[in-house]
Parts: C-alpha cells; structure tokens; sequence
C-alpha cells in the first residue's frame, strides 16, 4: 500500500469512527441536465457603470466547462457550514489559497465538460447534460473557451464572446463591436476560469436541471465609449484588442456576478 | 489532495481518534496568538520600479496609524469540536513597533487543531486596547470602523519637485480569516496550529500593509502576469488638489482598466477597489492565508 492510501484510508476510517457514519443521501451520483439563459434585460436597453445606454443586437458566448462546488461563492456574506461538510472539506480535494483575494472553491460536486456557444438573443437554450453528486450545493465555475467546433468557431471568429449593439449617452451614439478573446480574459482570471460565481445554495438530492443565467450588462460595467468612432448600424465600429473599451470588456466578460446558476428538480 | 496535506489531515485524525475513541490523555498546551504589521507599517513602503517590494510608480509610503480590531480568535478542528475562542475584541495600532500578544489560551488538548481563524469586525466602545490610543479606539467605535490607515505618500516629480499626499481612509467592512494556513515557504503548509503537551505554539495574525495599494484584486497564476503596488492613480484622485486623498474622491474616480483589474470582482471605482482590497490585509505567521468570507 502507498503511503498516500494508507492516509487516505486512515483518514476516511476516523472519520467514519468520528462522526458514528456518514450521511447517506451525500455523494450519490445524479444527473444535471443544463439550460442557459440571458436576462431579459438583453432585449431592452441597461445602462452601464460610465452612464451610458446600452441595446444589444448580437451576444454570443463560448463556454468551455462548468463546474459545481460545496465552497461559498467568492466574497459574498457566508453561512456556518453543517458538520458533515466541514468533514468533507478536510477530506476533499486540496485548493488553492489565492493571493491578494481568496477564493476557496471546495468539494467538486457536478460538472458539464462539453463545450458550448450561447446565442444569448435566441432565449433560452439546452446545454449538454452533466454529471454530479448529491449534496450541497453554492458555488460554480464558468470556464470560458475559443469554440472548437463549428457553427461557433465561425460565429464568434475564434473569439470567446462577440457582442454588437448601440450605446447612447448625453446626444452621442456609437454603433460597436466587441470581442475579447481567451487569452484576453485569461490574463485576467487564469485559464479563463471564473470563480466563485453565485449558485442559489441548494441541498441536491436527485437529477435535475441547472440553469445558467448570464447577465449581460455586468460585461459593460467597466466599458466607456467615450471617443469611440460612431459607427453606423450596417458598419459598427470595431473596438480592436488593447483599445480601453475593449480591455474593459475583457475584464466585465470575467466579472462572477454576471454568471448565475441556479437548480431546479 | 496532495499527500503533505493527506499526511496532516491523517495525522489530525488519528490523533482525535486517539483522543476521542481510545480517551488516552494526550496532554495539553498552550496556543498564544499575536499581531505585527511588519516594516511596511511600522517603517515604509519604498519605491521599487521592478515591482517586487514597493510602488512601481516611485511613490514612497508611511503609515501614521494602521488600526485594526480583532475578534473571535478561534482554535477549532474540521469536525466542528471549538477548543477556544476569544471573548471581546482587541483594538491594535500595528504602527506600534513589534509583535503584540492578543490572547492566549492555556490548557488545550494537545492535538492538530486545524481550523483557525478569527475576525476584522467593527470596534466596539469596549475594545481591549492591545497598543494605541484609546481617543482612536473611540473614533473606531465611534464610526463602525474595522480598518482605518492613514499616512502619507511622496514622489519625486519629473521636475525634481516633491509631491506629497495625505490619507486618512475608515474600513467598515467586517471579515472572517478561516482555515488559517502557514505558507509553504515557512517550512511546512500547516494548517492550523499543532498544540504539543507542555508546549506552547505562537500564531502571529499578521497585517499586511502593502495590500491596499495592489492593482489586481486577485492574483493571477500565471507568472507573467504581475500584482503590483501603484499609487500615481490614487493621488489623481485628489480632485480638489488640497493634498489629501479621500475615501469619497476614491469612490468618484472610476479605475484604470489598462492598469487595474478587479479579477472578477465588482470593482469599478478606487474606492471600491481599495475597500475590497481592506478585506485582504489579514495573514497568518507571515505569508501565510486564510479562506476570506465576508460577514458584512
């Protein structure tokens, strides 16, 4: 026997002798079916954090991976974990200690590692279905990818996500298009991998649906269009990779509050 | 699970296991826990164009006063058994040269506690005063305040003339540091504290001063890409040019998105940045992290 199993094994054995027995309905496999959506607000107009107003005539975005998580979501008020999950906390699998943030994702609960693009004006849509095990579930991780397959890769021109809209403020109009690609939001959060996104916490204890909620207007809370060329409806003015807005993009396409997941049975 | 960690959390349960199951006496110690704010608080934070130790934009900093208030010091282990926790709150100016003891807890199983953790909160009018002023434990108390820094920055103009600005920044943000973990780099990643019979174990909650001038709210681990400490945009915000940065001319300012990332976060103003980045300041024997929850 390896060292690491005989620890593992010591370890899963007092724990068993700690707590009188495990809770049973933990850790039983199940099958999450997952649907995407856009807020509603996609089809009216938001206003961004630099004032100005915003409609959306394309949306798309590539999703590489989604993964499920016991840990509380990043930054948000926490809640005393029941003791059987602060068990499995020990016993899960090890995380990393973020610097200067933090971020502890703890226990992998499901997954949906097929990827995926979303039309996110074309309401709501079936994702590929995933696999995961009951218990508690808070927290998720949206990993966001270059497509791989067609129709997106045309789509989306290799990119990660590709928006084209209006915006308006105090008389000035600038009909945009912007993209970010990977290794844009990857210098923001590594590997594209955004962290601790909100999941409506939930005890699950059979197969159900996950739903994805992506709120748009987050994307734009950073973006100034201030400058910009105006553009025409038919000729949008292309924001290119490194000009601000588009930097600014990238970091609002990383931003964990516009990624929501929520469960239903 | 890496087999360091498999090996801590084994050895952790076996030794409750020893404890618990067979009731051998394994005797008791002490686990004492202190505070030091390091040079960057008690002396400066120097200027540093490669970014590694201080303000890539050739700032110099000082703290006047670096208050924090600490609560619910806690020695606990994952199965949820609290072996302590710390009544009341202590007050510190972590200006104050040197480590400061906070609390100690005499008579503790000797075992592996591996939770622990503690809190930035709010001071309250009856705050142990640990070091400092007690006028400026009032002022916290008085204003709900958790963190509250002020100093100055300086900075070499390309004219050759100095410029100098002021700070005086309240924090009501309230924070809990849990699963407290010795960085790697002191010698081993333990989390917790390991109390020995007769023995005592020291835990220094360490402030880090450096944090709230970092340009990214969460670091990247990608090597390439670089947290580092600025400040030019910080002075800019001093719209009124009376030499004194506030918390509401922060808040005004809207971040440089060429220099600055939130990382995910909702960060879109200085004040914002610099307010999520107060949640950071608490460490653990040094380099050492603890998971950050936020309480409000």
């Amino acid at each position: 026997m390896s060292t690491k199993a005989l620890w593992l094994w010591l370890s899963m054995g007092c724990a068993l002798l700690a707590c009188g027995g495990s809770d049973t309905t933990t850790g039983r496999q199940i099958t999450l079916h997952t649907a995407a959506q856009s807020d509603p607000e996609i089809a009216a107009t938001f206003a961004t954090g630099t004032g100005w107003t915003v409609q959306l005539s394309k949306a798309v975005l590539s999703v590489g991976s989604l993964y499920y998580f016991d840990g509380e979501p990043a930054f948000v008020l926490r809640k005393q974990k029941p003791l059987w999950l602060r068990l499995a906390d020990a016993l899960g699998p090890s995380v990393a200690h973020a610097h200067p943030g933090h971020y502890l994702a703890g226990m992998a609960l499901g997954q949906v590692t097929v990827p995926s693009s979303l039309d996110l004006l074309a309401g709501k849509v079936v994702l590929p279905d995933g696999i995961g095990i009951t218990g508690l579930y808070r927290s998720a991780r949206l990993q966001l990818a270059a497509p791989s397959t067609e129709p997106a890769r045309t789509q989306l021109g290799g990119q990660v996500a590709v928006v084209e809209g209006v915006a308006h403020k105090d008389g000035q109009t600038v009909f945009f298009k912007l993209s970010a690609s990977f290794s844009d939001v990857a210098r923001s959060v590594s590997q594209g991998q955004v962290d601790g996104c909100p999941f409506d916490e939930l005890e699950v204890e059979d197969d159900g649906t996950v739903t994805l909620t992506v709120k748009p207007h987050v994307w734009f809370n950073l973006v100034d269009f201030t400058g910009v060329a105006p553009g025409t409806a038919e000729a949008p003015t292309e924001l290119a990779a490194g000009e601000t807005p588009q930097i600014a993009f990238a970091l609002g396409l990383v931003q964990l509050s516009a990624y929501h997941f929520a469960y239903q049975p | 699970m890496n087999t360091q960690k498999l090996k801590l959390v084994g050895a952790a349960c076996l030794a409750l296991c020893l404890l618990a199951a067979c009731g051998e006496d394994v005797g008791t110690g002490e686990a004492k826990f202190t505070t030091w704010g390091e040079e960057y608080i008690e002396a400066t934070i120097p200027a540093d164009p490669t970014g590694e130790a201080g303000f890539v934009d050739g700032w110099t900093l000082h703290y006047d006063k670096f208050l924090v208030v600490f609560h619910a010091i806690t020695v606990a282990d994952s199965r949820g058994a609290v072996a302590a926790t710390m009544p009341g709150s202590k007050f510190v100016d972590n200006t104050r040269p040197g480590r400061k003891d906070l609390v100690s807890f005499p008579e503790l199983d000797a075992i592996h506690w591996d939770r622990v953790g503690y809190q930035i909160k709010p001071a309250l009018p009856d705050s142990e005063v640990v070091a400092g002023d007690v006028t400026d434990r009032d002022m916290m108390a008085a204003n709900g305040y958790s963190v509250y820094v002020a100093g100055s920055a300086s900075k070499v103009g390309p004219d050759g003339k100095t410029v100098s600005k002021t700070f005086h920044w309240g924090f009501k943000t309230a924070t809990q540091y849990q699963g407290c973990q010795q960085s790697a780099e002191s010698g081993q990643p333990i989390e917790g504290i390991v109390v020995t019979n007769g023995g005592s174990d020291v835990s220094e909650l360490t402030t880090h001063g450096d944090h709230l001038f970092y340009d990214r709210l969460m670091s990247s681990n990608d090597p390439a890409v670089k947290t580092s400490l600025r400040f030019d945009e910080k002075a800019a915000a001093d719209k009124n040019d009376d030499g004194e940065i506030t918390l509401e001319e922060l808040s005004a300012t809207r971040i440089d998105v060429r220099l600055y990332d939130p990382s995910g976060l909702d960060a879109p103003t200085y004040g914002a940045f610099v307010t999520s980045l107060a949640r950071t300041i608490g460490h653990y024997r040094g380099e050492g992290e603890c998971a950050v929850s936020v309480l409000r």
